[in-house]
């Protein structure tokens, strides 16, 4: 290879690498999968701890603490984010259409959640198994538009709802880790991911030319 | 007589001018502050780059208001486009057997 090819072959690969920058550089805002996924995790064998030891009355409160929790946590954080972005230069297309995955998953879900036992399709200790219908759904459509992880993560919760149908009696304490943590841990890959972009320039090896 | 290879464009020569307008090729329209991250330039820098992308035609820059707060955005206009895919195709041609 001589010099101009060597020089060309440079410049492509520059090239290549700056595109990929640019359209990688997204803030898909995964906190509110580890948060919900905290509180999923802590959740849904609490209701089922509940449900078997007979302390009905606890079910409701707890429900209306873990739903305000999740939601005061979601809009706090949006609110900061709308103020002050956290990437300079982010690609806010992928941002956006994960943002229409979680709002409509999240839609169907509380519809569903209202509509299935009302008609009679499910009873209501069996609501959980929709959400984790739901949560797969979502963490797989995720994955298809931003990263692996979640592909991986909309398996592992689809499994897990797969048994928490075949063990009814249990399904909140089978369901709570696998969303719990089918939640947190690519919430957090992709948290990181962020903060690495945040403390990393984009491209600086262009600036001094 | 084998024919001349056609010049490399001498606006795209120049690296830092080639990461915008790479940038802009996914973009299509970006603000100078994001720009100026996604390009890894200071702002001096980027501003004359800039000027001579859109003098070249390549770029076209406009300058608002928003919230009374000023706001430049880049945006690659077809010319540009068309020049960055010459470019490339030169590089590659290069590259590839360097002629």
């Amino acid at each position: 290879m001589n010099g101009s090819q060597d020089s060309a072959a440079r410049d492509l690969e520059y090239i290549r690498r700056m595109l990929e920058r640019t359209q990688q550089r997204i803030d898909p805002h995964a906190f509110h999968f580890v948060h919900w996924g905290a509180i999923v995790l802590v959740w849904y064998p609490l209701m089922n701890y509940f449900e078997e030891s007979g302390q009905l009355a606890w079910r409701l409160p707890v429900s209306i603490v873990a739903i305000a929790l999740g939601t005061l946590l979601s809009f706090a954080r949006e609110i900061r984010l709308s103020r002050a972005p956290r990437l300079a230069g982010e690609n806010t297309y992928i941002g956006r259409q994960v943002g229409i995955i979680v709002a409509g998953c999240i839609g169907a879900g509380v519809v569903l959640s209202g509509f299935a036992p009302a008609t009679g399709f499910v009873d209501g200790p069996e609501v959980p198994v929709i959400w984790g219908l739901v949560y797969s759904a979502l963490a797989f459509m995720t994955g298809v538009v931003y990263t692996r992880e979640f592909l991986v993560s909309g398996v592992v919760i689809f499994a897990g709802t797969l048994l928490a149908m075949a063990i009814q009696q249990y399904n909140g304490f089978i369901l709570g880790p696998f969303m719990g943590l089918g939640m947190i841990i690519p919430g957090l890959v992709a948290e990181r991911r962020v903060t690495k972009m945040q403390e990393a320039p984009v491209a600086g090896d262009t600036g001094t030319v | 007589m084998p024919a001349t290879p056609e010049p490399f464009d001498a606006v795209l020569l120049s690296q830092a001018r080639l990461g915008i307008i790479t940038v802009l090729m996914a973009r299509e329209e970006v603000c100078f502050s994001d720009l100026r991250a996604l390009a890894g330039l200071t702002q001096g820098n980027l501003g004359s780059h800039l000027q001579q992308l859109e003098e070249a035609g390549y770029v076209a820059i406009r300058k608002e208001f928003l919230d009374r707060k000023p706001r430049t955005t880049v945006r690659i206009t077809a010319r540009g486009r068309r020049a960055f895919l010459a470019h490339v195709a030169r590089l590659n041609a290069v590259a590839q057997d360097g002629s």
